[in-house]
């Protein structure tokens, strides 16, 4: 009796807060004159109250995830990539203000690629006639500037698990590649979330699978999708389906060092379905211009080739 | 599906959580300046984190972090709690021996919730100073809405003895 008594009891005041008692626990409280010493308590505590947040609370955690934002510039637009490890945001910017820096180049021989860990022990991938470059504070910066064509294998930097109720979240990590020239950029994302942002204009998110390129010429931005978990270009060859010609020879001449010159007059909205090898560019030529029926002439100039389409 | 990741969405959940969030951890560790840095931590945490925490509960995120930081930084010092009341301006009462009486009731009533069992603290002073309901205390504490009231329950009735007892000293 006494315990079904106290149960009942457990919650009488809160329930006296929300103005849910029944007739005759009211009339109890208030003989008891409970119902005064409640209110005053009640009335008092509500008058309390906490200062505001410093002012520079947020300015303090912006900071703090710049720090750690792990930024990366590249050449020639700004983008970034964001994922679950320590915020891996990367930024590419035009600018490249560092003097000393150490190079990967990518080798001489067409097709081949180098793999390379960074001094932070993220992997990258850089084909031939492709390069990344860092400079001596890159630990704490976290800045690369690549040209031509390089996949980022960005590892966690954890471990670092959070328990929540409805089950564990681990951090990962994020892969992608970047494939740029003086006005193309091309980023396909493999794992984890991508942020691209070319300079001036709107953010773009990328999830696993999709891929974004932004034409700088004719400001044309475009997006597409990919069933592969990795670039095709790692294991030495490309495809392209219904891919616009546009992005074909953008495409070949970082994959190549090619430089092709066209009459304004031919029809970049072409599509193109195809396959070709990285390890011979004349093969690759073949293979894409001669199912399109466009002529074309090679030249050598300044150690690249120079192609005419006609 | 909203990120977390996104800055104006990360933006949204400071506004939205970042006070709460600090005054909790002042009700719990009676430092406001450690309230403040466990805050901020815990809000680069989940920007660390961005991507793996669904933003539906970033909140959860944000309390659980904080609490285990707080445990990991400090033992559990008696506190002492102190607020700014708004008391005064509310009484129309002119009498300054009744006024004065309040002023003392009030301190004493602080005096009071420092001395409370910090988990029935917490919920009392987060439901009458932040104004959350008691499920959305249970949501960030990861407790029951009946384990809440129960501790609601407990707070008045610890106030009410100490107001008692304050009685008997005619306060």
């Amino acid at each position: 009796m006494e315990d079904n008594y106290e149960n009942n009891n457990e919650t009488l005041y809160s329930r006296w807060l929300e103005g849910k008692l029944t007739e005759e626990e009211k009339k109890q409280l208030l003989e008891s004159g409970d119902d005064a010493v409640l209110k005053r308590i009640v009335a008092h505590s509500d008058s309390w109250t906490m200062p505001d947040l410093s002012e520079d609370l947020y300015t303090n955690i912006s900071e703090k995830r710049g720090k750690q934002t792990r930024v990366i510039k590249f050449n020639p637009f700004v983008f970034g990539s964001i994922a679950a490890a320590l915020a891996l945001v990367m930024f590419l910017s035009y600018q490249l203000f560092f003097d000393q820096h150490e190079e990967v180049l990518g080798s001489a021989k067409q097709g081949e690629i180098n793999h390379s860990v960074l001094p932070d022990g993220n992997h990258v991938h850089v084909l031939s006639n492709s390069s990344l470059s860092y400079a001596d504070d890159f630990l704490t910066k976290k800045e690369v500037e690549s040209k031509g064509l390089v996949y980022f294998d960005i590892i966690k930097k954890g471990p670092f698990t959070v328990h929540t109720e409805i089950g564990d979240v681990a951090v990962k990590g994020t892969r992608f590649d970047v494939l740029n020239t003086d006005s193309y950029l091309a980023i396909t994302c493999y794992e984890g979330l991508v942020e691209c942002k070319p300079k001036g204009g709107e953010a773009y998110l990328l999830t696993p699978g999709k891929s974004f390129s932004f034409d700088k010429i004719h400001n044309v931005i475009e997006f597409d999708s990919v069933k592969a978990s990795e670039p095709e270009w790692l294991k030495g060859a490309q495809s392209f389906r219904g891919e616009s010609l546009k992005a074909v020879l953008e495409t070949m001449e970082v994959q190549f060092a090619l430089q092709f010159v066209y009459q304004e007059t031919l029809n970049l909205n072409r599509n193109y379905s195809g396959k070709y090898y990285l390890n011979d560019a004349n093969q690759a030529l073949e293979s894409v211009f001669t199912p399109l029926g466009i002529k074309y002439a090679i030249e050598e100039k300044d150690g690249k080739k120079i192609v005419s389409l006609q | 599906m909203s990120l977390v990741c996104e800055e104006q969405n990360f933006q949204v959940l400071f506004k939205t959580h970042a006070r709460p969030l600090r005054n909790f951890l002042y009700y719990r560790s009676g430092d406001l300046k450690l309230s403040e840095d466990l805050c901020q931590e815990a809000m680069i945490k989940l920007w660390e984190n961005c991507s793996d925490v669904v933003y539906e509960k970033a909140k959860s995120f944000l309390y659980t972090v904080s609490m285990r930081l707080f445990l990991n930084t400090r033992r559990h010092d008696k506190v002492k709690l102190r607020f700014a009341s708004e008391m005064a301006n509310s009484l129309n009462e002119q009498d300054p021996s009744y006024l004065l009486r309040e002023k003392e009731f009030g301190i004493q009533l602080q005096n009071a919730i420092s001395d409370m069992p910090e988990g029935q603290r917490e919920v009392f002073l987060m439901n009458r100073i932040d104004k959350m309901s008691y499920a959305e205390i249970a949501e960030v504490l990861d407790l029951s809405v009946k384990a809440i009231e129960k501790r609601m329950h407990l707070a008045l009735s610890f106030l009410k003895e100490r107001v008692k007892e304050l009685k008997e000293h005619k306060i």
